[in-house]
């Protein structure tokens, strides 16, 4: 069942003055209830443009968008999206502004009218979830680590029950292993609440491994969308969104060019490991 | 939003305008003032008027750049026309219930119409055709003789400088937060006074907090590339008069003294 | 010991800890060789940073000493010339830039110098051209990419004109070009002579180094070859760090009992590997 669907979106940032630009061209994509969609492109594509429109913060120039049972045309509709559509910012950690971790994570769900026992609650739940431990809530967020920062201002989203979950760029800047928790606590949130989950990345790596399907965009025009390995095995559409293809499927294209061809196009190092096993 | 920031913005071009050296811009700035301060007879009005047409002319701008530029401050400028009319004394020419207006006043508002709209110009021909760089290049070369006073004059320029660099990306930082906060139900503009100015602590906090990190590292950054206070820099490009800027101050002092004998001859 | 003339940076018994905090760098001695491309990787909060301003002589150590080309960093005299050998490139490309126009940007550096304007020309055309930004030289900073904003970083410290650029995970805010962009400058920069000790977390990016440096709990863990540090897993995972994809599928294939050569760590080796093996 689709909750998100964008019927010829296009978005004009200026019209009419000298720097009018065209953010967004004719796009339209549908996204299924509790699926995991990534969207992929590069510096420039627009896909924070894209997700804007999502929680309220961007109104289409022309196109419509519907999410869950309303039309984002609607003014008072559009104000109130943010409650149902959850938007972490790239490096949301800069955003963060209280005095504990608790009183950060609190604001938004605090804003829904939530307070008191059924508050806390929700803020305990939100840091489980992102595996922020719970005497951490005490600190000042000065204190933690990079990691543990992020962790928050993801908790801080999360902790508002969004029906839509939209991510830019979650690992950006972490190390390998922080990136990897972060990424599969989401999975796992997407599994057991039936959360839709919408994940920007230019990291293709990460779409492989956490989304169901991958949307590319390039220049504000929706260049492919599909299932995850469907379009991570084609090379051209990767090369022509600009995006570097997972070390595997690199591989792939380079071994094929030498005249050896794998049975399909494997996602991450194990895959791979066990189509070259039966071959070697 | 920020597409109407219009004034003070600099339009690239080649024009002889455009190719002058700041300082001589400046220093021809610094002699039409007084001069369009002390016109006020028809023989300095339409000198400097004159001058006015053709530096603008030179400028290779088209005079609607002009016009645009000046239509934010319309109501300014009228609203000192009318304060002039109205309250000049003198024989009254209409009356209007309690209100005189006399022909000095309609006369002294006149001139401060043109003073104004003048100046406006003025301002506007040196912005629109001086990257913010060389402007600060020629202002720090203007006030270097404030130096032996013990005046920053380098520091203020660099200083200067830094906030030009970093205007457009705190606008950018700033936009974000905005949204940010607002995806989590912040609310800026709704509530009592009491509750708006809670309101922003979700966003001055973090903004400050950015604008410090930044300054810290840029601190850092700069004494990394051999920046010391106090020490003299050379330039990647050394500031040079040519004939014509000697050819735009002198006929710009010229017409200072023409408008002065103006008011000496009267 | 070693001739202190092989060595650009020494670090001898290094000790730093920042107020108020517990001991970041513990005992560390290395050094880094004229023209070594190093790549300096660890968990985070190992000290990998403090490491990188200790090189480059913004950070005095505790106890211990750091020398540039047999000077100490310790020495306030001579600062100035530290400043001159070693360059330090910041992780945020947005913070380090200083004028309003790239090749004003670039000539920050030679300006602080005092020098002539012919030959702050000069050194600024040598640092554009070196990180390919020449057709770019008259944008405002704020309207370039991550990645060239990052490159322009590093060519406002080439026009000092350094032996050795120290980089603080000049990558982490990039994207995958951008970040290919900088690795292609750095390259470039060290076949031309430049000695490069780069932080990162991005382990496709240390397989491309010369030698690898691996940081935890301010204390040096391994310090070999790429070849040699990722085919030591374990290693690596007990430090939470991960493999490059390379030497994970070597790893994978040799779980299977398939016969690896040690050492593949990048996508080349690995072709190569798999051409041979399957011909």
């Amino acid at each position: 069942m689709p909750c998100i669907k964008i019927e010829n979106l296009t978005h004009t940032y200026f019209p009419g003055t000298p720097l009018e630009t065209a953010a967004l061209q004719d796009i339209s994509l549908t996204v299924d209830q509790g699926e995991t969609l990534a969207l992929a492109g590069a510096t420039g594509s627009g896909k924070s443009t894209l997700v804007r429109h999502l929680n309220g913060l961007l109104a289409p120039t022309a196109g419509r968008v519907r999410i869950l049972d309303g039309d984002v045309a609607d003014k008072k509709f559009r104000r109130q999206l943010w409650r149902r559509v959850g938007l972490v910012f790239q490096f949301p950690e800069r955003q963060i502004f209280s005095a504990t971790v608790h009183e950060d994570i609190a604001f938004g769900p605090r804003n829904t009218g939530l307070a008191g026992q059924a508050l806390s609650e929700r803020v305990s739940q939100a840091a489980a979830a992102v595996g922020l431990p719970e005497d951490m809530l005490r600190t000042d967020p000065a204190e933690l680590s990079g990691g543990m920062l992020r962790r928050a201002a993801i908790a801080g989203v999360l902790a508002m029950h969004p029906d839509i979950l939209i991510l830019d760029e979650p690992g950006a800047g972490l190390e390998p292993r922080a990136r990897e928790s972060i990424l599969q606590r989401i999975k796992e949130l997407q599994v057991s609440q039936g959360t839709t989950v919408i994940l920007i990345t230019h990291q293709l790596d990460d779409a492989a491994l956490y989304a169901d399907r991958l949307a590319l965009l390039k220049k504000g025009r929706l260049l492919a969308v599909g299932p995850t390995a469907e379009i991570l095995s084609r090379c051209d559409l990767l090369d022509e969104a600009g995006l570097e293809p997972p070390f595997t499927v690199e591989l792939t294209r380079r071994l094929a060019a030498a005249g050896i061809n794998l049975p399909k196009t494997p996602l991450n190092p194990a895959e791979a490991a066990r189509l070259l096993a039966v071959m070697l | 939003m920020l597409s109407g920031i219009t004034m003070g913005q600099y339009l690239p071009g080649r024009s002889p305008v455009h190719r002058m050296d700041p300082r001589a811009k400046l220093l021809a700035a610094a002699l039409v003032v007084p001069a369009i301060l002390l016109a006020g007879f028809w023989p300095a009005i339409t000198a400097v008027t004159l001058w006015l047409a053709v530096v603008s002319g030179l400028s290779g701008l088209r005079p609607g750049v002009y016009w645009r530029s000046m239509k934010p401050l319309w109501v300014l400028l009228l609203l000192s026309f009318t304060m002039q009319a109205f309250f000049t004394p003198g024989e009254p020419l209409v009356h209007l219930g309690w209100i005189n207006i006399s022909e000095p006043g309609l006369v002294q508002g006149a001139l401060l119409l043109w003073r104004l709209g003048i100046l406006l110009v003025v301002a506007s021909v040196i912005t629109f055709t001086t990257t913010p760089l060389q402007l600060t290049n020629g202002l720090e070369w203007l006030l270097s003789p404030l130096i032996r006073l013990r005046v920053p004059v380098r520091e203020l320029a660099m200083i200067m400088n830094l906030a030009l660099r970093f205007v457009p990306t705190l606008f950018d930082e700033a936009r974000l937060l905005l949204m940010a906060q607002q995806s989590r139900g912040a609310d800026f503009t709704h509530g009592s006074i009491r509750e708006r100015v809670r309101g922003l602590v979700p966003f001055m906090v973090p903004l400050l907090t950015n604008i410090f990190r930044r300054a810290d590292d840029l601190a850092l950054a700069m004494e990394l590339r051999c920046y010391q206070v106090g020490a003299p820099r050379s330039r990647l490009t050394e500031l040079r008069f040519v004939a014509g800027d000697y050819a735009a101050i002198a006929a710009t002092a010229m017409l200072l003294v023409f408008v002065w004998g103006t008011r000496l001859m009267w | 010991m070693t001739s202190s003339n092989d060595y650009l940076i020494q670090f001898e018994h290094v000790f730093f800890a920042y107020p108020g905090g517990g001991s970041v760098i513990h005992d560390f001695s290395a050094g880094v060789r004229r023209g070594e491309f190093i790549a300096l990787i660890g968990p985070n909060g190992s000290g990998k940073s403090t490491l990188a301003g200790l090189a480059a002589g913004a950070l005095r150590p505790a106890a211990g000493w750091v020398k540039v080309d047999g000077m100490d960093t310790a020495d306030p005299s001579v600062i100035g010339a530290i400043r001159r050998r070693v360059g330090l490139v910041l992780q945020n490309p947005d913070n380090q830039l200083v004028a309003a126009r790239v090749e004003e940007d670039v000539a920050f550096g030679p300006e602080n110098l005092n020098l002539p304007s012919p030959e702050v020309r000069r050194r600024v055309e040598y640092a554009i051209a070196a990180v390919g930004l020449d057709r770019l030289r008259d944008r405002p900073p704020h309207l370039l990419s991550g990645g060239e904003k990052q490159r322009l970083a590093i060519a406002g410290l080439l026009a000092l004109e350094p032996s050795c650029l120290v980089l603080d995970e000049p990558t982490s805010m990039l994207d995958p070009r951008g970040r290919r962009e900088v690795l292609g400058v750095l390259k470039n920069l060290v076949a031309k002579g430049t000695t490069v000790l780069q932080v990162t977390h991005h382990m496709g990016e240390a397989a491309e180094a010369g030698r690898v440096w691996v940081l935890a709990e301010g204390k040096l863990q391994a310090d070999a070859s790429p070849g040699t540090v990722f085919s030591r897993p374990e290693l690596l995972q007990r430090l939470g760090l991960a493999l490059p994809p390379a030497a994970e599928l070597a790893g994978c294939l040799a779980a299977r009992d398939i016969n690896v050569p040690a050492g593949i760590v990048n996508l080349e080796d690995m072709v190569h590997f798999l051409c041979r093996a399957l011909k």
